[in-house]
């Protein structure tokens, strides 16, 4: 089973209505670890009948398609649009977009075709999907003072995504060979599902709280080297230590990430001189202001 | 231009934000490593914190002033940052009603009932910038490039 087929199996029945986005992508999901052992109880049962099939197919492990990437990424976004949707504010995600879209001329990946979404929620998170989907919920946004700030975030999960965490993650489960093998049975819908199912699974346990913090490490950087704020992290780090733990709207990005002491700890130990020396509020600071 | 930053960055610290010294070491006069020292600092000191500027704090301990990384600290308020709740709710405009909305959050019990938007999915290829946008927003705001290196975990003062 090659990871070409599956991706094209699934890319045909599920994104088909995505024109443009067939080539040159890639995405990557973030560190989620152990998504298909027993006793987590999160884990999707296996379809009857294809759990003989573990091990007859080749999973993705390896596979240095964008094009897996990118499909991959697309059917673990979808149900997360579905719970909530895009912020009709056409002027916000034109500028999240642009500042995205900049921040990601500094990383290395030239195969990844990145999208910026701001979705309409209370909710307090920011999410990358392999092949270049990132979102930032309204309630994170909100909180947001500067474009330094905004910025932290985006790069935060770029870096995600040009480190292939998420997607990294996805490779070594079993699920992806049994979707290779529901593609080998000319059922693209089974495939899909199953592609799901390990999406959920990877947004319900978040990474590897390692991957986390190499992600912070490199979205400081990825910041900075487009002309941001290097402390911005710090102070959108603090202001989520800020808000009460039991919340609600925090509930998810906490059991998904550490906490934001230690990511304070670990970026201030972290910087080199040269990083707190780009230290210093941009001169593109006050442009959040007028797009609140 | 040093008080304008921290009345940027530390607006909320009025009230000092108490804190115990978790490294030992220098006190510096700046937030600077190769700043003069002021005095050097003993692991379990009790300070306040009495403004921020990036990475580093300026703490005010006996008769001791300096500024070290906040790496070395660790926030009595076991990081519930009250300053910084006063510089948030202080610094958010109008419109910005998040987390008060009480409302419940999404989490990942939402996404495995919510029905796949592959519609709003495959749109996103239509609301993307051009690198040749962003760059020119870039210059339009000012920004100016670095040539930086990724940074290793290790940590690094």
């Amino acid at each position: 089973m090659k990871a070409t087929r599956l991706i094209a199996a699934i890319a045909a029945s599920v994104i088909a209505a995505a024109p443009g986005m067939a080539h040159a992508q890639s995405f990557s999901l973030p560190d989620l670890g152990g998504l298909t052992k027993s006793g987590s109880g999160k884990t999707s049962p296996l379809p009857s009948g294809l759990g003989d099939a573990i091990g007859q197919v080749k999973d993705l492990t390896g596979s240095q398609s964008a094009d897996d990437e990118a499909s991959s990424g697309a059917v673990i976004a979808a149900p997360v649009f579905g719970a909530a949707p895009p912020w009709r504010n056409a002027a916000v995600q034109s500028y999240v977009n642009l500042v995205g879209r900049n921040l990601a001329r500094q990383v290395e990946r030239k195969d990844v075709l990145w999208r910026f979404a701001v979705l309409d929620t209370p909710s307090i998170n920011a999410m990358a999907f392999p092949g270049g989907i990132v979102v930032i919920t309204r309630g994170l946004y909100a909180l947001l003072t500067s474009e330094d700030e905004l910025a932290a975030v985006l790069a935060h999960e770029i870096a995600h995504v040009n480190l292939r965490h998420q997607w990294k993650v996805i490779q070594k489960q079993k699920l992806i060979a049994l979707a290779g093998n529901a593609v080998a049975r000319n059922d693209p819908a089974q495939a899909t599902k199953l592609v799901a199912d390990l999406g959920a699974q990877l947004l319900a346990r978040g990474l590897d709280k390692s991957a986390e913090f190499e992600a912070d490490r490199a979205g400081v950087v990825i910041a900075a080297r487009a002309g941001y704020d290097s402390s911005a992290m710090i102070a959108v780090m603090e202001k989520l230590n800020a808000l009460k733990p039991g919340q609600a709207d925090t509930a998810m990005l906490f059991s998904t990430h550490p906490s934001p002491q230690a990511r304070i700890d670990a970026l201030t130990a972290a910087a080199t001189p040269q990083v707190e020396a780009a230290a210093e509020p941009s001169a593109a600071a006050a442009r959040i202001k007028a797009r609140h | 231009m040093v008080i304008v930053a921290c009345a940027l960055l530390c607006a909320g610290a009025a009230a000092a934000d108490p804190a115990h010294v978790r490294v030992a070491g220098p006190l510096q006069s700046q937030p600077l490593p190769a700043a003069p020292s002021t005095g050097t600092i003993k692991v379990g000191a009790a300070v306040d914190i009495v403004a921020r500027k990036g990475f580093w704090a300026q703490v005010h301990g006996g008769a001791l002033t300096g500024w070290l990384k906040l790496s070395r600290l660790s926030l009595d308020s076991g990081g519930s940052g009250n300053d910084i709740a006063a510089l948030a709710s202080g610094r958010t405009g109008s419109g910005n009603v998040v987390s008060a909305s009480g409302g419940r959050g999404l989490d990942a019990t939402d996404f495995a009932r919510a029905t796949p938007d592959n519609a709003a999915v495959a749109a996103l290829a239509r609301t993307a910038a051009s690198e040749a946008a962003a760059e020119q927003f870039a210059n339009a705001g000012g920004l100016k490039t670095r040539h930086l290196d990724y940074l290793g975990a290790g940590g690094k003062r």
